[in-house]
């Protein structure tokens, strides 16, 4: 019986290891536009986006249909953006990011995980008591 | 992202088709053939490595256009031995299709959601040693002709060049030095281009056209002329 308790812990675990939550947010971001010379966008190449002096990217994926690559630099300035294409040409760029407006985040998540975990766990809790009270009543 | 501040337009990464340069260097009698950045005005691998089936064909021509005896010698890098006024090397990494995902090295077909495809070819020429001849198309493919001897200049000098195919003007066709783009020809295919250093020049244009075969859009053809100043 005491075992019981783990059980929505249990739950709790599973949902977090296999759900990803998501978050809608309007931040201001930096866009940098690549482009061929004859004004081409240089659309659906690879890139990688590093803070300047460092290894690991913050941000790895494809330009878009428009040649670009957007992102929230947060409170880093300097930056290195290096875009390749499988036939060889590229840009390995350093810039200093524009200034943004801090990422202002205004949540639009359904009912948060912890509150129904609490619920669910008020539940069994309250069940348990409903169950010990009707077991104490019989002679 | 309901706000997006700045743009930042990068246009220049590098030339249209001419993803990086292909340069040929010489050790005595023995031509190397290289791909890459070594010489470019823009970033990249200093060299790149191609399949052996890169080079199509070669030839070693004397001062007067006339081919002299050339012996591969292999070919990844190409390499070969002979006696060259000018050598002139035609190359292609086949056929390249863009999708969402990627860019891969295969024909159209094979690439399902091609939004994107082409047939990529090259051609390189080194002029070693000045013949009026080489003022004349060597070839039938794309091709840029010095209209002048180029080991007069020094670097500020212009040389004019003349871009042509099939023996015919290219008009428009963008012409780079070094990667860098530096305008489009005239009606009569001829651009003056300012040389800004010694040692390698490295000039190069590219044109498009519609490709009919099932297995690209487009062929872009790209054209290199190579000398070398003193330093």
């Amino acid at each position: 019986m005491k075992y019981l308790f783990c059980l929505p812990l249990l739950w709790l675990a599973g949902a977090q290891a296999h759900e990803v939550h998501h978050q809608l947010a309007s931040a201001s971001a930096v866009v940098v536009a690549l482009a061929y010379a004859n004004g081409e966008p240089f659309a659906y190449e690879k890139y990688a986006l590093y803070p300047a002096g460092q290894d690991t990217p913050t941000q790895v994926g494809n330009t878009d249909a428009a040649g670009r690559v957007v992102f929230i630099p947060g409170a880093t300035r300097e930056w290195r953006l290096q875009a390749n294409s499988a036939d060889g040409h590229g840009a390995n760029l350093t810039f200093a990011a524009p200034a943004t407006d801090t990422a202002k985040a205004a949540p639009q998540e359904a009912t948060p995980r912890w509150l129904l975990a609490g619920f669910g766990l008020s539940l069994i809790f309250g069940l348990f008591g409903l169950v010990q009270l009707f077991a104490r009543k019989k002679p | 992202m309901r706000q997006l501040l700045f743009a930042l337009l990068l246009v220049g990464a590098c030339a249209t088709a001419a993803a990086h340069d292909l340069w040929l260097e010489q050790d005595a009698k023995r031509w190397t053939l290289y791909q890459g950045h070594r010489h470019s005005a823009h970033d990249g691998a200093e060299t790149l490595a191609y399949g052996g089936n890169f080079v199509l064909g070669a030839q070693c021509l004397d001062g007067k256009g006339g081919a002299r005896p050339l012996t591969e010698l292999s070919a990844s890098p190409w390499s070969a031995a002979g006696d060259c006024a000018a050598l002139r090397i035609d190359a292609s990494s086949g056929y390249w299709s863009k999708t969402p995902w990627e860019t891969k090295n295969v024909p159209k077909p094979e690439a399902p959601g091609a939004l994107k495809s082409w047939l990529s070819k090259d051609s390189l020429k080194r002029i070693e040693r000045w013949s009026p001849a080489f003022a004349a198309p060597l070839g039938t493919g794309l091709e840029i002709l010095p209209q002048g001897d180029p080991f007069a200049l020094k670097p500020g000098d212009k040389l004019v060049v003349r871009v042509v195919r099939a023996g015919q003007p290219v008009a428009a066709a963008p012409v780079a030095y070094h990667g860098d783009p530096r305008g489009a020809t005239d009606a009569d295919g001829r651009i003056a281009i300012r040389l800004r250093h010694g040692g390698v020049q490295l000039i190069s244009t590219s044109v498009e056209t519609p490709l009919q075969d099932g297995k690209a859009d487009l062929e872009i053809q790209a054209a290199t002329l190579q000398f070398e100043l003193p330093r």
